[in-house]
């Protein structure tokens, strides 16, 4: 027990040390951008603060602190994961495992506990708590890893750096929007009818009296939902299908490529907007209808990796010796497609954060009693004529951060993982 | 291969994607929601008048018998009656179409030119401040939700500045006789030059809002494209033998990002379909997708079906002629 | 006659993301008229940024950050209402337009490879019409097609090939087009980058004769870079040794077969096979090149030499006369 405490106590040191020497070695500009981000990151979590003392629920600065007392727990359990890791206590391979094994449990316990505190709200607070907790254990890792990382290969490292770090953030605020938010989102006449930012309401109020603040913070929660079902279902769905399809060849190659071909060749918000058309409102199906979509996007890609790794020498020697087909994909094809597979899967997030925004804004797919930032953009453009800018600025600069949180990620991951122009 | 057997199979691979994409817009717009007809109504419907009702649109018949009817009415040019006044779809489409062929159009002129454009700039002033700031640029503006630009735009030339209308084609009092549909030829051809002044600056904000979110990627493909041949022997060989700067970025970088970027028009083409529809309804544009959002408030699924057919259709044609313009235009496969 | 081509202190850099490497550390050089000096050294040892400096097109991200190189201008250049007066000029700070004036009417670059170096998608003809209507603009096309057509036609190619691609001619015939296009305008200095490198031997060996005997007709100056001490042997009339960018020896060919005089070039001559002595071994040069982004205190070379000494680690050999007549950086002298 104390071993693992020197660890720790001497691995800060070593980490403030080496942070000391790098801080040196900044540029001037260095050194400046790191001012401002820390000016900029205390002004987001002095916000955060204020927000949640004055919040409507009573309890925000509780959720708040648990929060990040839990994603500090969960960062800490990495570190101990990976140092134990290091001085081979526990075996490489099952690292990974224990973290989550290890992240999980507390997080359970975190929620099952404030499950019988708040016995109404259990469900909410509960995943409030836990993807709170989880996003800011991200955040923590993300820059405590992936940083020294990332910050080699150059810009596209600090590009990747800064897309996660935006849409994590939104994600955190997302998660606990509940619990922060001054007034209700949805319910009217909280304020004067469509008032222009004030003290009393910084982002102004809608037509119907509505907390333009409150919308802000709590309109990202659907479409985040629709991205993330979508995205799953997409990459499952088209990641599988163009291994096999792709690998397999002959006749199912070539009739899986030619449907996806024809899907791809539709203007994508079209055929979006004939399946959710189709289909009642909701998330889930909105989530599906964004998928069909997108599932091309992926298989395509899939397959032009397959086809140059089927022919690589060593998946062919992995034949001649007599292996399976499934562990031929799983261990040889899929490593080498991941990279790309992921890029894809960030300009998805992206495309598909912009794909809800517009059927929402066409009508389709939600019910209209939710606060999401779509139907702020529909419902405030009446109020343009007036002046009323408020009520789709802030909504739309939400969607806009979202979506290029996503494809900053994306370029820099792709300039990562797929080198082109060198020096 | 030479080009004449490129063309024919290129042509007829386009056969089985058409069939697919016919059965699979059939399948979700006719066979998925059950009865069509029933929806339109809400379920809300007597029993008789939904029999008169589907009698009359054919929406009554076996699915294998209507499946067909379908095919042959596509092949055809007939894409059925709206079950919102009876009328035929393919008409009110070929009514709407021209409008949204004007928008697309200019809009696509104006992603392209500021694209490449920009592109250069950003090529010769490699990991410069303007390169930099060109390149943020582009990424930003693929972020925008184009109805959120448009907004935006309207708020500041519109509402702030009163410079530029914000919404439809033309001034009812201006508007022309209509020969083609699209309102700067109509006046053109009446001669009314006012009417003319008036329908583009009508048309400047909807095809500046949908050609900027276009840009980005032109502005990219261009630069990749520019940076790549800058860097080769023979533009170094070139530039040795003292050509001026001019001569080297477009006779000799330009022109082999030439093909590229034509391609690229062919491959936005879908996504410039899909934000027109969005743009349209933002600027209350007279067009194919206005009617499209219009007959989906209305629960008119022969109009959807007909106009996703169509759109699908479009598509497929624009790819087709870039892919044959391609081949035609690249010496490689020429020769 | 005196110097054509002067280098002196000359200074590169390639500013990468891993840090700044010197390409080039204080090179000088003198290049006389009408003579051949060969630019030898390993992969990488700087000749190549050289002759891009000298035609001043270092390739991104190199830039020049010292030293002169002065030319000797025989006719006024006129550029944007401005004129630069003949006599002697300095490149490295010559305005960009007047430079691109000289590129091709007085200094002309040949590169390596012949299959990239030409424009895939226009004519030979048009090769030749560009280049001379951009710097004659009187010119009309027809005459630009003439005198196009009689320089193919001395190259040994039929004029009825003028309006063929590229990629329809074979790699011998290419680097024929980029020698008829890089002396089209009679300039004085020819630079050759690797010429042959990319062409078998026996068209190798053509094309360096045929280099020879246009440097002759047409009274060139020429300087030869490449890695093949064989080929200098017998086309140069001076050879400068470069290592690691700096200059290591400068000699007449004679002498420094006969007599060289730094350890780096013995080396290298003995790495090199001789068809009388087929028992003769192969020697090669232990370690490997040095990183340029840190340049050493002393002498550059210290790491891979057998005499090195404590004084080749601290101190840098400078530039001196060597007993052979030519000019050696060696401590040993």
């Amino acid at each position: 027990m104390t071993e693992m405490g020197d660890t720790l106590v001497s691995g800060i040191l070593l980490f403030l040390h080496t942070a000391r020497g790098e801080f040196r070695e900044l540029s001037l500009k260095g050194k400046l951008v790191l001012l401002l981000l820390t000016l900029f990151t205390l002004l987001l979590v002095g916000v955060l603060v204020s927000l949640a003392l004055t919040a409507r629920s009573g309890i925000g600065i509780h959720v708040v602190g648990t929060t990040f007392a839990l994603g500090l727990i969960m960062f800490l359990i990495r570190r101990v994961q990976v140092r134990l890791v290091e001085s081979k206590v526990i075996p490489r391979r099952a690292g990974f495992p224990v973290f989550i094994f290890l992240a999980a449990v507390i997080c359970s316990a975190v929620g099952g506990v404030a499950s019988l505190i708040l016995p109404d709200e259990a469900a909410h607070i509960s995943s409030a708590l836990i993807i709170g907790g989880c996003v800011l254990a991200a955040m923590g890792i993300l820059w405590f890893e992936g940083y020294p990382q990332l910050r080699d290969r150059g810009t596209p490292g600090y590009i990747t750096l800064a897309g996660f770090s935006i849409v994590l953030a939104i994600t955190y605020m997302t998660a606990i929007s509940r619990y922060i938010v001054p007034y209700d989102p949805f319910t009217i006449n909280v304020g004067p009818l469509l008032s222009p930012p004030s003290s009393d309401f910084p982002l102004g109020t809608t037509q119907l009296g509505q907390d333009m603040l409150s919308r802000t913070i709590a309109g990202g929660a659907i479409m985040l939902q629709v991205a993330v079902l979508s995205v799953t279902i997409c990459f499952s769905i088209g990641v599988t299908l163009g291994l096999i399809a792709s690998y397999k060849g002959g006749v199912l190659d070539r009739i899986v490529s030619l449907l996806m071909d024809s899907i791809f060749a539709f203007p994508g918000l079209v055929l979006a907007i004939a399946i959710a058309a189709m289909l009642s409102p909701g998330v889930v199906n909105m989530a599906l209808a964004i998928a069909v979509v997108y599932i091309p996007s992926y298989f395509r890609v899939i397959r032009s990796q397959v086809l140059t790794v089927k022919e690589l020498p060593y998946v062919e020697a992995a034949i001649v010796m007599g292996a399976r087909d499934r562990d031929i994909l799983l261990r040889y094809v899929l490593p080498n497609v991941i990279p790309s597979a992921v890029v894809v899967m960030s300009i998805n997030f992206a495309d598909a954060v912009l794909t809800a925004a517009g059927l929402t804004f066409i009508g389709l797919g939600l019910p209209i009693d939710v606060a999401d930032w779509g139907w702020d953009l529909t419902f405030g453009r009446t109020q343009l004529q007036f002046g009323a800018w408020w009520v789709i600025t802030f909504p739309g600069i939400m969607i806009v951060l979202l979506a290029l949180g996503f494809t900053l990620a994306g370029e820099g991951l792709n300039e990562i993982l797929t080198p082109k122009l060198r020096e | 291969m030479s080009l004449r057997s490129y063309v024919i199979s290129r042509i007829l691979l386009t056969i089985p994607m058409l069939m697919f994409l016919l059965t699979l817009v059939f399948l979700i717009l006719r066979v998925m929601p059950g009865d069509p007809a029933l929806l339109h109504f809400e379920k809300n419907v007597d029993p008789e008048v939904l029999a008169e009702f589907k009698a009359r649109l054919g929406l009554d018949k076996p699915l294998l018998q209507q499946y067909f009817d379908y095919l042959f009415g596509v092949f055809r040019g007939d894409f059925g009656l709206s079950m919102q006044d009876f009328q035929p779809v393919t008409k009110q489409i070929l009514d709407r179409f021209p409008a949204t062929l004007e928008l697309t159009v200019w809009a696509m002129l104006f992603a392209v030119i500021i694209g490449v454009f920009l592109g250069i700039v950003s090529a010769k002033n490699y990991d410069t401040f303007k390169d930099n700031s060109i390149r943020i640029f582009g990424i930003v503006t693929y972020a925008i939700p184009v109805f959120f630009l448009g907004m935006i735009l309207q708020l500041i030339f519109g509402t702030y500045l009163h410079w530029l209308p914000t919404g439809s084609q033309i001034d009812p009092r201006l508007q022309p006789p209509r020969v083609t549909g699209m309102v700067t030829i109509d006046s053109l051809l009446a001669g009314n030059f006012y009417a003319f002044v008036d329908a583009v600056r009508h048309l400047i904000l909807p095809a500046v809002t949908l050609g900027t979110v276009l840009c980005g990627i032109f502005i990219r493909l261009t630069r990749t494209n520019m940076l790549e041949t800058l860097r080769m022997d023979f533009v170094v060989a070139a530039e040795a033998r003292g050509l001026s700067d001019q001569t080297i970025t477009y006779r000799y970088a330009l022109k082999n990002a030439f093909l590229p970027i034509l391609t690229m028009i062919g491959l936005q083409f879908a996504a410039l379909l899909a934000g027109a529809v969005l743009t349209e309804t933002t600027f209350s544009w007279n067009g194919l997708g206005t009617y499209l959002v219009d007959r989906i408030s209305r629960r008119d699924y022969t109009a959807i079906q007909g106009t996703v057919v169509f759109f699908g259709l479009l598509v497929m044609l624009v790819t087709l002629v870039v892919d044959i313009l391609y081949a035609y235009l690249d010496p490689r496969i020429r020769l | 006659m005196g110097d054509l081509l002067s280098v002196r202190n000359l200074t590169v850099e390639y500013r990468t993301r891993r840090g700044v490497a010197r390409a080039l550390d204080n090179v000088s050089v003198s290049l006389p008229e009408n003579t051949t000096l060969g630019l030898a050294g390993e992969s990488g040892c700087g000749k190549s940024t050289l002759g891009r400096s000298i035609i001043r097109l270092v390739p991104y991200p190199g830039v020049i950050v010292g030293g002169e190189i002065i030319f000797s201008l025989r006719n006024d250049i006129e550029y944007d209402g401005q004129v630069i007066p003949k006599g002697e000029v300095d490149l490295v700070t010559l305005p960009e337009e007047a430079m691109r004036k000289l590129r091709g009417e007085e200094i002309a670059y040949i590169f390596q490879d012949p299959m990239t170096s030409l424009n895939p998608m226009i004519t030979i003809a048009d090769h030749f019409v560009e280049l001379i209507t951009t710097h004659n603009p009187e010119v009309t096309e027809e005459e630009a097609l003439e005198r196009a057509g009689e320089i193919l036609d001395s190259l040994g190619i039929l004029p009825e090939r003028m309006t063929d691609y590229p990629h329809q001619f074979s790699g011998g015939m290419r680097q024929r087009v980029m020698i008829g296009l890089g002396l089209a305008l009679r300039p004085r200095l020819l630079i050759a980058d690797e010429p042959t490198t990319s062409l078998d031997v026996i068209v190798e060996a053509q094309i360096l004769d045929e280099i020879t005997q246009l440097k002759e007709k047409f009274n060139l100056t020429m300087i030869l870079i490449t890695h093949n001490l064989g080929v200098l042997a017998q086309h140069a009339d001076n050879i400068a040794i470069i290592y690691a960018g700096r200059l290591m020896e400068l000699a007449d060919t004679e002498t420094l077969f006969e007599n060289p005089q730094h350890p780096y070039t013995k080396a290298l001559l003995s790495a090199v096979p001789d068809v009388r002595k087929p028992e003769k071994k192969l020697a090669w040069i232990p370690g490997a090149p040095p990183d340029l982004t840190k340049p050493l205190e002393g002498c550059m070379y210290h790491p891979r030499c057998p005499m090195a000494t404590d004084r080749c680690r601290v101190e840098q050999p400078p530039l001196v006369k060597s007993p052979s007549g030519g000019l050696v950086a060696c401590h040993l002298y």
